[in-house]
């Protein structure tokens, strides 16, 4: 198989197609107000569905920020919530998005106004307290969907628990729209979400050719129409153009790391003002990240709404499938999923991004580590950074450790 | 006994809760239930008293942190590290198991790295509350995980536990929570006959201790109390009045900081505080529905959401209530859920005129001379605010 000489692009050709698809995401949501369309700030882990059957625009700030953080744009938003007296230890994420708030800046200068807020702590607990400062600048109601954490699994009574909540939340979407909760229009938005998160499962599945034809920082950037717009044909029709050109360079032998060395699994949030710099300097090392925890959390969205009649057997299926993702799970849960993905991706390495700013993702991961290593003799390197503070991250140290960790693999 | 006899006790409770567990244990045989506890109230202590457990509080330690780092990072709060610390020195080796809350996300993973660190007690119990409380299926979800709960202390304790035993545990937890309550009050009138430490103590060795016995002094200490006339009080008090807000009065230092400066603590919000008495529990009808329904109506918190009513309200009216011309939060540097919504409060403060000053406080802090010079300096400007401006 060809290598692939020095003359070769290997950008991948759509991602200016998703650019423009956010762009015009976000324009839309900026012009709710003239079109008469409501506005909901919502966590990226939510069940979204609900708000694009009720004609709801879903905003993440999630998302949002991270883009800050890629613009290199958020240690000025971060200080501007620091200034109003947010501690530096809290969620970059959250200062970021407080900060745009307050000043109004962001590369698309700031987010459209919130109409109700949607969080869901499946991804973590913080995300009730950001919005409940977002609630209070506002004043606008937020609705708090629990999803307990899972030590010992989706017991019977949780599922039941989020399946009542979902009830709760129709009823808050039907007071808050004026409008009648569509059960048909609702199992559309559903089918649409269970094909993209297929389509985004073959994607990140691709990585697993030896060698790949992207490596996991395309996959960071790729995102954030999973994260943003599943549920939507746009979605679909995007990751349709995404794995198709994947599969081509696969066909073409067109790889993301010529001469790929080695295979890194990646834990955790990516960081995110320094993607393109770590991308480089694993490239020029003969090393691509495969795959990550992260970017897989928005597969395991899958369940077959279409062999369901009754709402109640659906929203049974979707609590399910929200619950579980790998960071609202137990530890023994976690193990299971990276050894598995280690096997599966081939890789021969993997890279714990331990996140200041993520206490449920990142707490337990030294542990993780010793046991997953222990069980797979895979070996396995932790890195203390913050995904959207850079202020909170050493380049020099980071690569000294990457730099020997790299060796020890020969 | 004596008042001073029987605050000795419960100093020497406090001071040593190991020592007096080892004895319970020696005596009783009974199993010991070790409660993460820094917003104590998410452990609903009740089950595992009916089962004929001990439960007893955990509340992280003053001691330095050197064996947890290699499995906790030292962003997180040094209540779960320092935790995780005791338990890895094998000091917490007198309980059969701990029972972790849904406090936050660092106990939920904390947890998580319990059970695989070879630790004594290595049992653990998880009870994962609802995070929020306004709605019907957060009250059904609170029963059917207290019922989990009971299942699990039974299956632990080998103990059926009967809803009569419950019931009456309940009672017996009203009682000295009630106690507790009461000489909260006394203290807002007369807060030289109740410090700030000592008040701190009572709770602790409250956590510590069989009820019973803790209900015994508690009582003795109120009733004595109660007989003597208090030399100020509301009248005409002539210390600084303060509230504390946040999570513990610790590190110790910093209490002795505000006893020298003469200033009264005349109330407070803490969780090693009124959160863990503050609360009512219906002692008629279904035990583990009143249990649910308690927490369902526990005073405002940053780890419950609730719209029904606002922590800085709360915060004020009994600011208000006990008559303090300041207030102090004791911030626990790492502690996510109080960190978001300190900016809130002390603005809120500000609107109602109260002073406030947020102190950053960790366990086992070996240097508080700054917290310190920042606590004098506060204290110093509402010295000098004329007294018509403090009230």
């Amino acid at each position: 198989m060809s290598q692939g000489g020095e003359h070769v692009d290997r950008r991948i050709q759509s991602y200016l197609k998703m650019r423009e698809l956010m762009a015009i995401y976000y324009m839309t949501a900026k012009n709710a107000r003239t079109n008469n369309q409501m506005v909901a700030w919502i966590t990226s882990g939510a069940p979204v569905e609900f708000l694009h059957a009720m004609d709801v625009i879903p905003i993440y700030p999630e998302n949002h920020a991270a883009m800050c953080a890629t613009q290199k744009m958020a240690v000025e938003l971060e200080q501007a919530a620091e200034a109003k007296g947010y501690s530096m230890d809290l969620c970059s994420y959250a200062r970021t998005d407080f900060g745009q708030i307050y000043t109004g800046k962001s590369p698309i200068m700031g987010l459209p106004e919130p109409d109700f807020l949607f969080a869901c702590n499946n991804i973590c607990s913080t995300v009730i307290k950001w919005y409940e400062v977002v609630s209070r600048i506002y004043k606008v109601p937020l609705f708090v969907m629990d999803m307990p954490f899972l030590h010992e699994g989706p017991q019977a009574h949780i599922l039941e628990y989020v399946v009542v909540q979902m009830k709760e939340f129709i009823g808050f979407l039907e007071e808050r729209t004026g409008k009648r909760f569509d059960p048909e229009r609702f199992l559309d938005v559903l089918q649409k979400t269970v094909e993209a998160t297929r389509l985004w499962g073959e994607i990140l599945g691709t990585c697993t050719h030896v060698p790949a034809p992207m490596t996991c920082f395309d996959a960071f950037m790729h995102m954030a129409p999973i994260v943003t717009l599943r549920g939507t044909q746009e979605c679909i029709d995007y990751y349709v153009l995404l794995r198709d050109e994947l599969l081509r360079r696969i066909e073409q032998g067109i790889w993301a790391v010529p001469g790929e060395r080695h295979r890194l699994l990646w834990d955790n949030l990516p960081i995110w003002f320094n993607v393109k710099g770590l991308s480089e300097w694993l490239a020029a090392r003969n090393t691509s990240l495969v795959a990550a925890t992260y970017t897989s959390s928005w597969t395991a969205i899958i369940y077959a709404p279409e062999e369901l009649e009754k709402l109640d057997d659906v929203l049974h299926e979707m609590a399910r499938a929200y619950l579980t993702p790998y960071i609202n799970n137990n530890f023994a849960s976690r193990v299971e999923t990276l050894k598995g993905m280690l096997s599966t991706y081939r890789a021969d390495g993997f890279l714990m991004h331990s996140d200041r700013s993520c206490k449920p993702y990142s707490l337990g991961q030294y542990v993780i580590r010793d046991i997953v290593m222990r069980e797979t003799g895979i070996p396995g390197l932790v890195l203390e950074a913050d995904h959207n503070d850079p202020r909170y991250y050493a380049e020099g140290p980071i690569y000294n450790r990457l730099e020997a960790f790299l060796e020890s693999l020969g | 006994m004596e008042t001073q006899t029987m605050w000795e006790r419960i100093r020497e409770i406090a001071g040593n809760p190991l020592e007096q567990v080892r004895q319970w244990k020696q005596r009783h045989h009974g199993a010991v239930i070790g409660c993460m506890s820094c917003l104590p109230y998410f452990v609903p202590e009740e089950v595992i008293h009916a089962a004929g457990a001990l439960p007893v509080g955990i509340w992280g330690a003053e001691i330095p942190i050197s064996q947890a780092d290699a499995r906790l990072q030292s962003f997180t709060c040094t209540m779960a590290r320092s935790s995780l610390e005791m338990g890895l020195r094998g000091m917490l080796s007198a309980c059969d198991a701990v029972v972790f809350p849904s406090t936050c996300d660092a106990f939920q993973n904390l947890s998580e790295i319990w059970k695989r660190s070879s630790i004594n007690p290595a049992t653990v119990v998880n009870v994962v509350m609802p995070r929020h409380t306004d709605r019907v299926s957060a009250f059904h979800y609170a029963r059917q995980s207290l019922r989990g709960f009971l299942k699990r202390i039974e299956q632990l304790t080998a103990t059926e536990i009967s809803a009569e035993a419950l019931s009456r545990s309940i009672e017996i937890y009203e009682t000295n929570r009630s106690l507790l309550r009461e000489a909260d009050k006394i203290r807002r009138s007369a807060p030289e006959l109740i410090s700030a430490a000592d008040m701190m103590q009572l709770v602790l060795a409250s956590t510590f201790m069989p009820k019973q016995e803790h209900t015994a002094l508690a009582r003795g200490i109120v009733e004595a109390a109660r007989a003597r006339p208090a030399t100020t009080g509301l009248g005409g008090s002539p210390g600084v009045r303060i509230f504390l807000a946040g999570v513990m009065p610790r590190p110790v230092e910093l209490l002795r900081v505000l006893e020298r400066a003469g200033v009264q603590v005349v109330g407070d919000r803490l969780g090693m505080g009124s959160l863990y008495y503050d609360l009512a529990i219906p002692t008629e009808g279904d035990p583990l529905e009143a249990l649910a329904r308690g927490y369902m109506s526990y005073p405002p918190c940053s780890t419950i959401h609730t719209q029904r009513s606002s922590r800085a309200h709360d915060l004020i009216d009994r600011v208000r209530e006990s008559r303090a011309h300041g207030v102090i939060i004791l911030g626990m540097k790492f502690c996510e859920p109080e960190f978001f919504d300190y900016p809130d409060l002390e603005a809120r403060l500000e609107e109602a005129g109260i002073p406030s000053l947020l102190i950053e406080t960790e366990l086992g802090m070996g240097d508080v001379g700054q917290a310190q010079t920042r606590l004098e300096a506060f204290l110093e400007t509402l010295q000098a605010a004329p007294e018509e401006a403090r009230r």
